[in-house]
C-alpha cells in the first residue's frame, strides 16, 4: 500500500460524503439554496446554491489543469453548476473522473500554478488541496443549514471508515 | 514516488503553518469576539469561536497522545490545563510539534498498519491523521464565517500557495499490505 492507495480511499470517502451532502441538499427548500448571504463572506451571492458551485467547479477545474500541466484560460460553463440537478450530475461526473486520474496519474510530478513557472506543487499536494477546500466549503454550507434551522447529518471520516467495515464485515 | 509519510508529513507542516496564522488573527480579534456565545450556530459548547477553538486543539491532541500514542484515555479537556486562550495556544504548539515527531518517526509501513477505533475496528492509521486534519479544517471554516459576521476579514489558508513555497524530497514505497477500502 502506498500514497496512491491512501488518496484513493481518500477519493472514496469524498464521493460517498459527496451522496450524503446531496440526499441533504435535495431535502432543502429551494428558496433557502438560494437565498443570498446565508454565507456571510462566501461566494458569489454568499448563497449555499453558489457556494456549491464553486466548490463543484473548482474539483472540476482541478482535474482539467492536472491533465493539461497548466491553468485553464477557459471561463467556467456555469450551466454545469446550475440549477442543482445539473450540479449534482456534474458532481458525480467529476467525482468518478478524479478516481480515475488519482489511479493513473504521475503523483509525483511536478505543476507550475503560474505560466512563468513559480509556485510549483507536486500532483498529490493538488488532490490534497481539492480535498481541503471541499472540507472547508462544505463546513460553511452546514454552519448555513444549521442557522436555518436543518440539522445536516456528520461526515467524519473514522465514521465512514467504520461503516465500511461493519457492511464489508459485519 | 512520494509515500504515506512523506504526504502526511506535508499536511502537518501546512497545517503548523496554519496554526500560526490562526492564533494570531485570534489574537487580533480580541476577547469579546472570540467569547461571544451563538457565534458559531450550532457550534460547538456555548456556540463561540473560543469554545470551538479549545474542541480542535483538544481533538488534535487527544487522538494523538490518547489514541495513536496509547498514552492513556482523558475524559474530555481538563480545565486547569485548557484555562484560557494563551493555554490552549500553547498545547496547539506543542500538539502541532508532536503531530510532525509523531510522523517523522513513523515510516509508511507503521502508518498504514492497523489502528483499532472506538468500535473495535481496525482502520490504517494514516486515517486517523488525516480524519484529525479534516477534523480542523472543518472548525476553522466555521471559526472564519463567524469573523467575517464579526467583521473580520481573515486571510486565506491555501495549502498550495504554502506547498507552492516549500523544497520537495521524494522516497521510495515499500510495498506494504493491508486492506483497501
Amino acid at each position: 500500500m502506498n500514497a496512491r492507495d491512501l488518496l484513493l480511499d481518500l477519493w472514496q470517502y469524498r464521493r460517498d460524503t459527496a451522496e450524503q451532502v446531496i440526499a441533504t441538499l435535495q431535502a432543502v427548500d429551494p428558496e433557502i439554496l438560494a437565498q443570498p448571504g446565508t454565507i456571510p463572506g462566501g461566494n458569489g451571492d454568499g448563497s449555499i446554491a453558489w457556494t456549491m458551485g464553486h466548490l463543484v467547479y473548482v474539483e472540476e477545474a482541478w482535474l482539467q489543469e492536472l491533465r493539461l500541466g497548466a491553468t485553464l484560460t477557459t471561463e467556467p460553463d456555469f450551466s454545469r453548476y446550475s440549477p442543482f440537478p445539473a450540479l449534482v450530475q456534474t458532481w458525480r461526473e467529476v467525482g468518478a473522473a478524479w478516481n480515475d486520474e488519482i489511479e493513473r496519474t504521475d503523483l509525483e510530478k511536478m505543476f507550475f500554478e503560474e505560466e512563468d513557472g513559480t509556485r510549483p506543487v507536486v500532483n498529490w499536494a493538488i488532490i490534497a488541496h481539492v480535498m481541503n477546500h471541499a472540507a472547508h466549503h462544505l463546513s460553511e454550507v452546514w454552519t448555513a443549514l444549521t442557522a436555518n434551522g436543518i440539522q445536516p447529518p456528520d461526515i467524519d471520516l473514522i465514521d465512514w471508515a467504520s461503516a465500511r467495515l461493519e457492511a464489508r464485515h459485519g | 514516488m512520494h509515500g504515506t509519510q512523506d504526504m502526511l508529513l506535508a499536511v502537518a507542516r501546512f497545517r503548523s503553518a496554519t496554526r500560526e496564522v490562526v492564533v494570531d488573527v485570534l489574537r487580533g480579534a480580541g476577547n469579546e469576539v472570540i467569547h461571544q456565545p451563538g457565534a458559531i450556530p450550532g457550534g460547538n459548547g456555548e456556540g463561540s469561536i473560543y469554545a470551538t477553538y479549545l474542541h480542535l486543539v483538544d481533538v488534535e491532541e487527544s487522538w494523538l497522545h490518547e489514541g495513536l500514542l496509547a498514552e492513556g484515555y482523558q475524559d474530555g479537556p481538563s480545565p486547569e490545563r485548557y484555562s484560557d486562550f494563551e493555554a490552549i495556544t500553547a498545547i496547539w504548539a506543542q500538539t502541532s510539534a508532536d503531530w510532525i515527531s509523531y510522523l517523522s518517526e513513523h515510516d509508511d509501513t507503521a502508518l498504514w498498519a492497523p489502528f483499532t477505533n472506538g468500535r473495535g475496528q481496525r482502520i490504517p492509521s494514516w486515517m486517523v491523521a488525516w480524519h484529525t486534519f479534516n477534523h480542523t479544517t472543518h472548525h476553522l471554516a466555521e471559526i472564519w464565517t463567524a469573523l467575517t459576521v464579526a467583521g473580520i476579514e481573515p486571510p486565506e489558508l491555501d495549502p498550495l500557495r504554502w506547498a507552492g513555497e516549500q523544497t520537495w524530497t521524494f522516497a521510495a514505497v515499500e510495498e506494504i499490505h493491508t486492506e483497501r477500502f
